[in-house]
């Protein structure tokens, strides 16, 4: 794991930089929960994936009429999948599945790390500054960080 | 080659040398900048640059052609090759960026804990490099031999074109680097789709319907060139693997059995997920997340190519048979209508749609191609001599610029070895047992990704109780069998047509190995903060949030 750096407040004031690169880790109670859950949605859409393709070519080699009748002009049912279809199922797949994972990084990820944050941003603002207790952490520090203007 | 010819192959390869300069005033500092472009490539970009990578000789002339010579069962290529990035996506992509590290040897290295994995793991993906190589300079010799005839003293134009195309990727990749070969592979991709669309409107516009034409070809009886004793050309019959009665258009059987089928699909979708030049990308993401959403674009964008790749192969069965008579340059090709050599489908119908500058066009789109794989594939071998070997072991001491000229005296000797081989290679070799000699040859070394890396990969990433013994059991075992196998195959000596695609039964056996080993080894130390690191996203949330405060603030 990489190190966490100090706030950086280098100048005398909290920096961009120093609050981006905050205690922010996470434990290893929450990875293993997130990872659980990122091999279910892997395993679960691999298996789908896999009865798509597979479901494909066991249809062309066993049946005849995928490969006999015709569905669109001269298209028979595995000629249009592999030509057009499969792609198509791929990339909605892979939306999907990426999707889902996003969410679950949000979720299972980095609540551990509010609490440190707000420490943090307290121990360096002071008074200066009331500490959000929504999370807004983001939103508070921007307001106290000096604007560079130009 | 006239002055128009060599006017737009001018310009493509200008285009290149010039991207690479561009890059070049951004600089190539550091070893990591020569490797990972400093790991800061946005998604659409690095999305580009995987399919520029991945699209080699063997997807621009070698699907068209799989299909041109065997009808559905050459588009199971075209179907395999892009559902390979499901499981990138599913299993590999933001795992392996969230770790970290400069290459694949690297990363088993650091997951095991053992520089024993690192040394087996720098071989195995050697020869699957190798073994990529190989074919996309065979594709460079046979498209220039097309285009040009011209040769180099003491060499064939199939060998100038070898060497040519070769030499002339090495010079750019160790002048540009990660970051001028990403932009390269970028824009070359972006080409190549171009190529196909312009290729595919040109024939919309002159009549060309992609359903009428599979109606007539669907059909069709599927033939091909055969040379008899005395030296006379003929075509002949080409019988069904399922039903041994001829072979249709439309039809499963061309190629491959029943189990065939499974097997090449199997096959090409595990590969992917080995291949150390296209995994090597996914360290230049900045982020776990990105890498993920980088994948997703790739899926969309190779899609898109091989639809259109799969619908030039079927055009070209349509169209060649019934011009061949009527076209001098194209009748001496073709024997009966049959194209000769499978990969000049494309070719012919550039040079039928767009006269000589359309087959000049389609012609640099395959040397874009290859040129754009070979990139990569030097730049992995770059990483795993240069930061795996020399800065390891040979000179642990090195500078930042004896580690850099390291990567690059790689890419030099790696290019050199290939093209050699590649030069004594004779394609018709191989060519009476496969759809497309390039396609099948780049789908061996699929089969070796397959059976070597992509199961340590899977299971070092998902089972925290997989160790290094194991791995470097399964590498070695994976390694022995599919060279065995292809190389046999190659002689003649081996199973007919598995020794291009045996990764159904090795992949499979080199898993269980390893889990097996694993289970009668001790478990790697440290394994939570190794799984922190691997599966945890606080390198992503604090690269996300300085992105976004940067934004917000203007501060860089």
């Amino acid at each position: 794991m990489d190190a966490q750096a100090d706030p950086g407040d280098h100048r005398g004031e909290l920096t961009v930089e120093g609050y981006a690169s905050f205690h922010d880790a996470d434990t290893s109670a929450e990875v293993d929960a997130a990872f659980r859950s990122q091999r279910r949605i892997a395993v679960a859409y691999c298996t789908f994936f896999l009865l798509g393709v597979l479901g494909v070519a066991a249809g062309t080699v066993t049946s005849s009429w995928a490969t006999t009748d015709r569905v669109l002009g001269g298209f028979s049912p595995s000629f249009l999948m592999m030509a057009i279809g499969l792609y198509i199922f791929f990339v909605i797949i892979g939306l999907a599945a990426a999707t889902l994972a996003n969410a679950v990084d949000d979720r299972m990820m980095g609540a551990s790390s509010l609490p440190t944050a707000r420490k943090i941003f307290r121990s360096r603002l002071g008074d200066r500054q009331a500490v959000p207790n929504n999370g807004s952490v983001e939103q508070a520090v921007l307001g106290a960080t000096e604007r560079p203007t130009g | 080659m006239n002055a128009a010819q060599l006017g737009v192959v001018a310009v493509a390869l200008g285009l290149s040398v010039a991207v690479v300069l561009l890059a070049r005033v951004r600089g190539t500092r550091t070893a990591l900048d020569f490797q990972l472009a400093g790991r800061q490539m946005g998604v659409l970009t690095n999305a580009c640059a995987i399919c520029g990578d991945y699209v080699s000789a063997a997807s621009f002339l070698g699907v068209a052609a799989a299909v041109y010579a065997a009808g559905l069962d050459g588009a199971w290529y075209a179907t395999g090759f892009a559902a390979g990035f499901v499981p990138v996506l599913l299993f590999i992509a933001t795992p392996l960026r969230r770790f970290g590290e400069r290459s694949i040897p690297d990363f088993l290295a650091r997951r095991f804990g053992s520089e024993a994995v690192r040394l087996v793991a720098v071989l195995v993906v050697e020869l699957i490099i190798l073994a990529y190589l190989i074919p996309q300079a065979v594709g460079g010799g046979l498209a220039w031999q097309l285009l040009s005839g011209a040769s180099l003293p003491g060499l064939d134009p199939y060998g100038t074109g070898i060497v040519a195309s070769t030499v002339l990727t090495a010079l750019l990749v160790v002048i540009g680097g990660m970051r001028g070969t990403t932009w390269n592979q970028a824009i070359q991709f972006v080409v190549l789709v171009a190529v196909l669309v312009w290729l595919a409107a040109a024939m919309v516009s002159q009549g060309f319907s992609y359903s009428g034409a599979l109606r007539d070809a669907n059909e069709t009886v599927l033939t091909r060139p055969v040379v008899d004793s005395a030296g006379a050309e003929s075509l002949e019959v080409v019988t069904s693997q399922l039903d041994g009665e001829p072979a249709l258009f439309g039809r499963p059987g061309a190629r491959y059995g029943a189990i065939g089928h499974f097997a090449l699909v199997v096959t090409l979708m595990a590969g992917t997920a080995g291949l150390p030049h296209v995994m090597n990308r996914f360290f230049t993401s900045p982020t776990g997340r990105a890498a993920r959403m980088t994948t997703v674009w790739v899926l969309a964008f190779v899609g898109l190519f091989y639809t259109l790749a799969v619908m030039l192969g079927t055009a070209a069965r349509s169209i060649i048979a019934s011009k061949a008579a009527d076209d001098p340059w194209l009748a001496e090709l073709t024997v009966d209508g049959v194209l000769r050599v499978p990969e000049h489908a494309l070719l012919s119908l550039g040079r039928l749609y767009g006269g000589d500058i359309g087959l000049s066009v389609v012609t640099t789109g395959a040397l874009l191609a290859i040129m754009s794989t070979i990139g990569g594939l030097l730049l992995a071998a770059s990483a795993s001599w240069g930061h795996d070997i020399y800065e390891r072991y040979l000179n642990p001491r090195a500078t930042r610029a004896q580690a850099l000229k390291a990567g690059q005296v790689a890419v030099g000797v790696v290019a050199v070895g290939a093209a050699m081989v590649a030069v004594g290679l004779d394609p018709s070799d191989v060519s009476a047992s496969t759809p497309s000699v390039v396609a099948a040859l780049v789908t061996a070394a699929f089969a070796l990704a397959g059976s070597t890396l992509t199961p340590c990969l899977v299971l070092g990433i998902w089972w925290k109780r997989t160790t290094a013994t194991a791995v470097i059991a399964g590498m070695v075992l994976g390694a022995v069998m599919s060279v065995g196998v292809v190389v046999t195959g190659l002689a003649g000596l081996g199973l007919a047509g598995a020794w291009q695609t045996p990764t159904i039964v090795i992949g499979p056996l080199v898993s269980v190995v390893i889990v097996v080993v694993s289970l009668l080894t001790t478990p790697v130390a440290g394994i939570d903060g190794i799984w922190v690191r691997l599966h945890g996203s606080a390198n992503d949330r604090r690269s996300e949030r300085l992105t976004r405060i940067t934004l917000d603030t203007g501060v860089p």
